[in-house]
């Protein structure tokens, strides 16, 4: 019983923790260290919403690093490269004129035309992420499964575990 | 013509008290003129030892013998059926505690001469704890058609499915007088009361609503002393991490006598990027409160808090907020209640004031009702005072 319950809540941890892998968590930090920008962008520069996660990237900028540079996930040196031939390429996604990183650089979503795609990047955001922003949270849900399982599992040892020297009443 | 517009006014008057508005999120019962049933600790009624939200199989009890009105009902030393989570229809294992708030709510507000009027579903939580041993595992989850969002789960600006509190708790200590826990909780500060728009919890963000933050405590209930020590880790339903704030919060509680709880409260808070100004911010709220039953159908609630806060690049401003509560118990179920309150949050032009009048009735078991009657005035540098007026109602079930 107690090695059941000992197994589980491993499972658990290995359970709540394994998400994480199938996000590219560092990629909005990454553009902003490699293009100098003073905020990092939001998931939602590629992907169709702030959790992002694989099989959601459906902006044109995000496309573009995919198909055209050949980026996939958790990749952060196809990440640097991609970024660099599209800066030195003037790659337009938008098609407004104005290449995508130089887009960036001005502050602009590099998905929308003209003046009015300002880009968003430091708003407070509500809800559970599991992605790049909830890299925290996603531990701390972790942590806190897990030490539920184990306490469980002591508490269940204790309680088969009869103590010496008390006389049962 | 004369006669016509007395009528009118009484008409308007008659349909005001007749309008169910709503108190806006009230998620968390907490009542803290308990004190006038010698109840100077929260932890016999409620799984939170600092008060409100789910109640034990005592706390359920006590509600049906001291808080709703009775009809006359002659007094009993065994709680009905009917007391019990969904009115006795499930039996719980006694490792078990459940329980839920269902809301309505209309809200009729003139800020300023404008008006503003809605009637929303305001909430619709359900609360659970499991024991084993000394261990407790406690959450809740809901649905909040408007606000809360800071509690929420899902990511629209409104309708989000919430979670208020979750965390594991662990009994410490021969008469299990220290619990430490881990989680989402509400933060330990001033008086836990149901009005959590009071400016006692909402400038220092205490309240029960959605306030509550991620973190580590360690609570102690004794005889005549309690307190509640948390180490702020965040609010993790709110990304990305510079807006989460980390500090402390804490109270400690001293019952002079089964009349007379006072104590003191500090709460040190920091954010890279603070959710409400985008700047770097420290916030301080240090302060006193007291309880206080000098008759029996009295009785008195005070907080008086001192406010700091150091944004980026700028002086430190002050401030203080404060309440003074009179909740008047005419007959059992009835409460008749007087607030103010006033508030100069740091870097405010002036002190801002408002009166409440209150009328909260615990018609039935499970059911209470309250109307209250809210005006606040707030001075501006070279305009004048803003001015609002509220009037509020709800409809409120707990399972």
């Amino acid at each position: 019983m107690y090695r059941r319950a000992s197994c589980t809540a491993l499972a658990l941890l290995v359970l709540t923790l394994a998400p994480r892998a199938l996000a590219s968590d560092g990629y909005p930090d990454e553009i902003k260290q490699q293009l100098m920008l003073g905020q990092a962008p939001l998931c939602t520069i590629c992907h169709e919403t702030l959790i992002g996660g694989l099989m959601t990237v459906n902006k044109p900028f995000g496309r573009a690093l995919q198909q055209k540079y050949g980026l996939r996930f958790l990749d952060v040196p196809g990440l640097r490269a991609a970024l660099m031939r599209m800066q030195q390429e003037g790659h337009d996604s938008d098609g407004d004129g104005v290449g995508d990183i130089a887009e960036l650089l001005q502050g602009q979503d590099p998905n929308a035309p003209g003046e009015g795609g300002v880009l968003v990047t430091d708003e407070p955001r509500y809800g559970c992420y599991c992605s790049a922003v909830g890299r925290a949270s996603t531990s701390a849900a972790a942590g806190a499964v897990w030490l539920s399982g184990l306490l469980l599992s002591v508490g269940r040892r204790r309680r088969a575990t009869p103590r010496r020297g008390v006389r049962e009443t | 013509m004369h006669s016509r517009a007395i009528c009118r006014g009484l008409t308007g008057v008659v349909v005001a008290l007749f309008l169910l508005v709503t108190l806006w999120v009230k998620p968390a019962e907490a009542y803290a003129w308990m004190i006038r049933h010698d109840y100077t600790g929260c932890n016999q009624c409620h799984a939170d030892a600092s008060g409100g939200g789910l109640l034990t199989e005592y706390g359920r009890a006590q509600s049906d013998f001291l808080l709703r009105m009775r009809y006359g009902a002659p007094e009993s030393y065994e709680p009905p059926r009917s007391a019990e989570f969904l009115f006795g229809v499930v039996k719980l294992p006694e490792s078990l505690l459940l329980g839920g708030d269902v809301r309505y709510a209309r809200v009729a507000k003139r800020v300023n001469g404008q008006d503003d009027v809605r009637t929303f579903f305001m909430q619709a939580d359900l609360q659970g704890q499991a024991t084993v041993e000394r261990i407790k595992v406690n959450g809740s989850i809901g649905y909040a058609e408007i606000g809360a969002r800071q509690a929420a789960l899902t990511h629209a600006d409104q309708k989000n499915i919430v979670s208020r509190t979750h965390w594991v708790g662990v009994d410490i200590g021969q008469d299990r007088n220290w619990q430490l826990r881990g989680g989402r909780m509400n933060m330990p500060f001033g008086i836990r009361t149901v009005e959590h728009t009071l400016w006692v919890r909402s400038t220092t963000r205490t309240d029960t609503a959605y306030s509550q933050q991620h973190g580590a405590s360690l609570v102690y209930n004794g005889a005549d002393l309690r307190g509640e020590i948390m180490l702020i880790a965040g609010n993790f339903q709110l990304a990305p991490d510079q807006f989460r704030e980390r500090g402390y919060s804490g109270y400690l509680e001293y019952a002079a006598s089964q009349q007379l709880a006072f104590g003191v409260s500090s709460l040190v808070a920091r954010a890279s990027k603070d959710r409400l100004s985008g700047q770097s911010l420290v916030r301080h709220a240090h302060g006193m409160f007291g309880r206080y039953n000098p008759v029996k159908p009295l009785v008195l609630l005070a907080e008086a808090d001192l406010l700091a806060a150091a944004e980026e690049a700028q002086t430190t401003t002050t401030g203080y907020v404060g309440m003074l509560q009179a909740d008047a118990e005419v007959t059992q179920g009835l409460h008749i209640m007087a607030t103010g309150e006033v508030l100069k949050a740091p870097g405010d032009y002036g002190t801002s004031a408002g009166l409440w009048g209150s009328v909260v009735w615990f018609f039935l078991p499970h059911f209470d009702t309250r109307v209250d009657v809210v005006w606040q005035t707030s001075p501006r540098r070279d305009l004048p005072s803003s001015e609002t007026t509220m009037l509020l109602a709800q409809l409120h079930a707990f399972l």
